[in-house]
């Protein structure tokens, strides 16, 4: 029996962050916050477990000591991909709101998406996650102006 | 009717941070630019950030990027440029926190050219 003490890399905090025990809390809780219907609450917890798990997949496949850089990437890339897809979730759920139709379901997805989000963010470094969020909005506003030809070199580039 | 009295409107600009402190919602004061020069304790506490981490950030892009979008930072923009904005309405944040209805009124006070972000909780 393998008695060593257990070595923590960057893969085995981000499949400590799959637990897929704490996503379904998250789900839970925001499904009583806005008193989602049952085959919605059941949707999003299915959700829940389907992110755990491919956050659990990413983990384990790479998990050696020679793919921590790339895992490393990895993450900041899926942080982008959940940060992008929080804001959109964000914009639908309050933009509806205005038209008088909540969308209470989108509004606990976007829960579960920045409560990993925020778990994500413990393996990031600060200056990193500081120049991914500067970049996302400077990028959108800058498409959104239909400027795109403007855009530089990301930030990202300073801090690598 | 809001759920901020006129009276306390016109307090704002004069509102040390304890009497900011003392209120039961939520009070940020931004520069024109959008940068926290005041966070009070009960907005720190509805969404979890210090406010030492809140105070010299951008509230909208930084701080509270649910409000990045034209409903909320839109209207903060076009007040500014305008020199005039009193605009309450609903808004929901959900983020790295439980959905929470909130109602937001932006309110420049005229005399002052401050600008203020004022939250309330509200049933869902």
């Amino acid at each position: 029996m393998d008695s060593s003490p257990h070595k923590e890399t960057l893969a085995t905090r981000l499949e400590l962050v799959s637990d897929s025990a704490k996503l379904i809390a998250s789900a839970e809780s925001a499904a009583a916050a806005v008193g989602l219907a049952a085959a919605d609450r059941q949707r999003l917890l299915d959700n829940a477990l389907e992110t755990s798990r491919a956050v659990r997949d990413l983990a384990n496949a790479l998990s050696e000591p020679d793919d921590e850089e790339e895992l490393y990437r990895v993450i900041a890339a899926l942080w982008l991909q959940l940060r992008f897809e929080w804001q959109r979730h964000n914009d639908v759920m309050n933009y509806a709101a205005v038209v008088n139709s909540p969308l209470p379901a989108v509004a606990a997805e976007g829960c579960i998406g920045s409560a990993l989000l925020e778990q994500l963010e413990s393996l990031l470094l600060p200056e990193h996650l500081a120049a991914m969020s500067g970049y996302a909005i400077d990028l959108l506003k800058v498409i959104g102006r239909g400027q795109c030809e403007s855009i530089d070199t990301p930030p990202l580039a300073l801090v690598s | 009717m809001s759920f901020i009295p006129d009276h306390v409107l016109d307090q704002l600009p004069n509102m040390n941070r304890n009497a900011a402190d003392a209120q039961q919602f939520g009070i940020v004061q931004v520069d024109d630019a959008g940068q926290i020069k005041l966070y009070n304790k009960w907005e720190s506490d509805l969404v979890g950030v210090p406010v030492n981490s809140a105070e010299g950030r951008n509230f909208f892009t930084q701080v509270a990027p649910c409000t990045n979008n034209r409903l909320v930072f839109g209207k903060f923009k076009d007040g500014v440029a305008a020199d005039h904005m009193d605009h309450e309405f609903n808004y929901t944040f959900t983020y790295k926190t439980k959905p929470t209805n909130v109602i937001i009124r932006l309110f420049r006070h005229k005399a002052t050219r401050t600008n203020w972000v004022l939250v309330g909780q509200r049933a869902a």
